[in-house]
């Protein structure tokens, strides 16, 4: 560490002449003194270093100067009466050699002392930095550099300034008290600061000055300030002082101060802009933390294991968070509620009435499937009803609306009812006219009116039909030039990719979007819902086929059982496991059961048709009849605690195989068609 | 469609002599049951004959089910084969009705102790 009162080790210049002129002197018969000098004068009594003391003028004068300052004067004398002669010259040029060699040595010594400061420095400046990677905090970073200033002297004092909001404050201190503030303009660290120039005072004039800004400096007999800038402009100053009288700061300090000042600078620097990082990384949480919520709360999960249909979902949450939902209902696996809606504003509290709107619908299904004594599937107008009952005086009084549209695809009876609730019209593509309608209810928003009458819009649904819902942040979104995409563009990206399955469908329309926009992030929420009607694969011919005309009897169940084993276990088993074939005759047995009791309400003299199918990946069982088209709505799911004893019949038809399906034939006949899927 | 009894220590053993326990079965076998379920807290039902048991046939066994509950008795059935199990299984009816791999292991449960 620089030690600035260490003087001891320096080689005197009395020593040297003493040692050198002193005895040639003598032999010479010369005086030699030295006088002390302080300043430009002479100051006090001088040292006799040869010869008797004497009042004379002095023959000779050699001033040694070290550092720019006169340090001495050494007078000559030559032996009384021979005047300034050769001796006197002689000596004179000694002590000038060694006053040269003296500022010389004084040099390399200064030299390596500034050297052994900027290597302390550099080791200073090296420990700080190292530890600016560690995981110490600011406080503890200044306060190692600070230390450092003062590790010289405990007495010393030290204050770092940084600015901050137009002002200085001091960041850290050490035996010291500063103000809470200072000015970054005038007084003596801001003109340092402004100047940008290193001030070092031992003036005392000058030190009480600048303590009329800066009452910490107002015993301070040195003082040093050393300013310093940023990279990115962030100014600030190390001051460090001293109480006492000991020996004034000098260029050393300095340097070390303006090193570890730069220090502190940076170690502030890094913190504010660790702060600023922090701020936005908790802002983003908050935005990803938001859209959490919307995805669990808002987003239902369109369902699997579907009988016919395929549907597929995307919603892109808006920069904010907003009030978009969907949800399913699967009540058969042919029979699906879908649920689109749209919370006017933005926001948490868009998002949350969402939520509780979506939520309320499974309350509302339950509640009057539950209150009906026969029980029977409402439909979607009796649900919305229930809804508005349960959720629309809510909304009036916070003055907000919610549009939605509840359909209800019923691949039993091959028709989709719907309610629109002033939503988006609904994106119908008719395979066999090749193109889309666009579907409308005439229903007000959820919460316009107190009191409304829902109407059910319904129509017939064919195999390769496709439904696509949508929010109107679809329609609605703008292109740099202000167009917006509009329904025509959003009808012709559906037909165009009509053939396609649902989520191809949705991913087109989402690039398209993008493409369109020229972002991937939109200004209000982007939400489709995409379903297609579709079938088994009847395009290509079967491997084998049987068929065989059944009496519609009970007993001929296990015939019809016996018919369709026979066709499978042949031909190594079709490709159908044990187990498959098992749950494939048992959905058998119950489909023919259920034609027999129901179809034909078990009437004598009817027929049922049977045949059997080997496909490349898959088996089919098609029982048809010309009996009562059945209702499926109407039947009651079975219950599992053993309340009742009916009810199985279809749940165990689903369950059992991979795909049911009931349509019409070209001749008229009602078929049900039982389709299991191959073994890999 | 025809039930064949054993009685052991007080507990009867109802062979069920029929290929499927179906909606052409399932009325004999509740009205042959009656008298049984009349006569017993805890009846045996041996299904190691029958093939299918479909929508009908799990009807009936639920209707004796209920038929003992509600005199704090117990169904117990023995011996159901693969088809006959996948049916109990996806009826949930595996829960409610305690089911054995033979008439033997079913007696054994049957004479031990209620617990309390």
């Amino acid at each position: 560490m620089v030690d600035m009162k260490d003087q001891t080790a320096r080689p005197d210049l009395r020593s040297e002449l003493e040692d050198l002129a002193a005895p040639l002197a003598r032999r010479l018969g010369l005086t030699l003194a030295l006088y002390p000098v302080d300043g430009r004068s002479v100051a006090g009594q001088p040292v006799w270093l040869s010869g008797p003391p004497t009042d004379r003028d002095p023959d000779g004068v050699v001033e040694v100067t070290s550092r720019g300052v006169t340090s001495g004067q050494v007078a000559l004398w030559s032996a009384e009466g021979e005047g300034a002669g050769g001796a006197v010259a002689e000596v004179s040029r000694l002590i000038g050699l060694i006053a040269d060699r003296l500022r010389l040595e004084t040099q390399e010594r200064d030299l390596l002392d500034e050297l052994s400061a900027s290597w302390e420095n550099l080791e200073a400046v090296y420990d700080i930095s190292s530890d600016l990677h560690s995981l110490k905090g600011t406080p503890e970073l200044l306060a190692m550099i600070i230390d450092r200033a003062v590790t010289a002297d405990r007495d010393l004092k030290a204050v770092m300034w940084i600015e901050s909001d137009g002002r200085l404050v001091p960041a850290a201190a050490r035996n010291a008290s500063p103000p809470p503030e200072l000015p970054l303009t005038g007084g003596l660290i801001g003109t340092a600061i402004s100047s940008r120039t290193d001030m070092v005072l031992t003036d005392r004039h000058e030190i009480d000055r600048a303590s009329e800004v800066e009452p910490e400096f107002a015993r301070a007999t040195s003082l040093a300030v050393a300013p310093v800038t940023t990279s990115v402009g962030l100014k600030g100053a190390l001051s460090v002082w001293r109480e006492d009288d000991q020996t004034p700061f000098d260029s050393r300090v300095i340097h070390l101060l303006k090193a570890l000042a730069l220090q502190a600078a940076m170690v502030i620097e890094n913190d504010r802009l660790h702060q600023e990082a922090l701020e936005n990384e908790l802002i983003r949480q908050e935005v990803e933390i938001g859209s959490d919520i919307q995805q669990s709360l808002l987003l239902g999960t369109p369902p699997g294991k579907l009988t016919n249909m395929r549907v597929a979902a995307v919603s892109l949450a808006s920069r904010q968070v907003a009030g978009d939902f969907y949800d399913f209902f699967r009540h058969r696996g042919y029979l699906l509620d879908v649920i689109v809606g749209d919370v006017m504003g933005k926001g948490i509290a868009a998002a949350l009435l969402g939520a509780a709107t979506k939520s309320q619908f499974l309350r509302s299904l339950t509640h009057l499937t539950a209150f009906a004594g026969r029980i029977r599937l409402p439909d979607p107008a009796a649900v919305v009803s229930d809804l508005h009952a349960e959720v629309v005086p809510e909304l009036i009084t916070l003055d907000i609306f919610i549009t939605l549209c509840y359909a209800r695809i019923d691949l039993g009876r091959r028709v989709m009812e719907f309610v629109d609730c002033g939503h988006t019209e609904i994106i119908h593509y008719q395979k066999r006219e090749g193109r889309c309608q666009r579907l409308k209810g005439d229903n007000l928003p959820l919460g316009f009116v107190a009191e409304e009458t829902y109407r059910l819009v319904t129509l017939p649904l064919h195999e390769g039909d496709m439904m696509f819902f949508y929010s109107d942040g679809v329609t609605e979104c703008r292109r740099p030039d202000g167009e917006m995409y509009g329904i025509e563009r959003l009808v012709e990206m559906v037909e165009a990719n009509a053939d396609l399955n649902p989520q191809a469908v949705i991913d087109g329309v989402k690039s398209s979007l993008i493409e369109f926009s020229g972002h991937d992030t939109f200004e209000d929420d982007v939400t489709c819902v995409a379903l297609k009607i579709v079938g088994a694969d009847e395009t290509e011919p079967p491997v084998d086929r049987i068929e065989l005309d059944f009496v519609s009897e009970l007993e001929e169940a296990t015939a019809i059982r016996m018919f369709v084993r026979s066709f499978c276990v042949a031909q190594q088993g079709r490709g159908l496991s044990d187990s498959a074939l098992a749950r494939l005759l048992l959905a058998v047995h119950e489909a023919a059961t259920n034609v027999v009791k129901h179809a034909y309400e078990s009437r004598q003299g009817n027929v049922i048709n049977v045949v059997v199918e080997e496909f490349q990946t898959q088996v089919n069982v098609n029982i048809s009849h010309q009996g009562r088209d059945l209702d499926l709505s109407t039947v009651p799911p079975p219950e599992f605690d053993g309340t009742r004893d009916g009810g199985f019949g279809l749940y165990i038809i689903e369950e059992s195989v991979d795909e049911v399906r009931y349509f019409d034939d070209n001749e008229g006949r009602h078929c049900v068609s039982l389709v299991m899927k191959k073994d890999k | 469609m025809d039930l064949t009894v054993r009685t052991e220590g007080g507990v009867p053993v109802v062979r069920v002599k029929a290929v499927a326990l179906d909606a052409s079965t399932a009325l004999a076998f509740k009205r042959d049951m009656e008298p049984i379920l009349a006569g017993h807290e805890t009846v045996i039902v041996d299904l190691s004959d029958v093939d299918l048991m479909d929508s009908s046939g799990l009807g009936a066994l639920i209707t004796c089910f209920s038929r003992l509950k509600s005199n704090s008795g117990r169904l117990c059935l023995a011996g159901p084969g693969d088809s006959v199990r996948y049916s109990l299984e996806l009826a949930r009816a595996d829960r409610l009705l305690d089911l054995f791999n033979t008439a033997e292991d079913a007696l054994a449960a049957c004479r031990e102790p209620d617990g309390d």
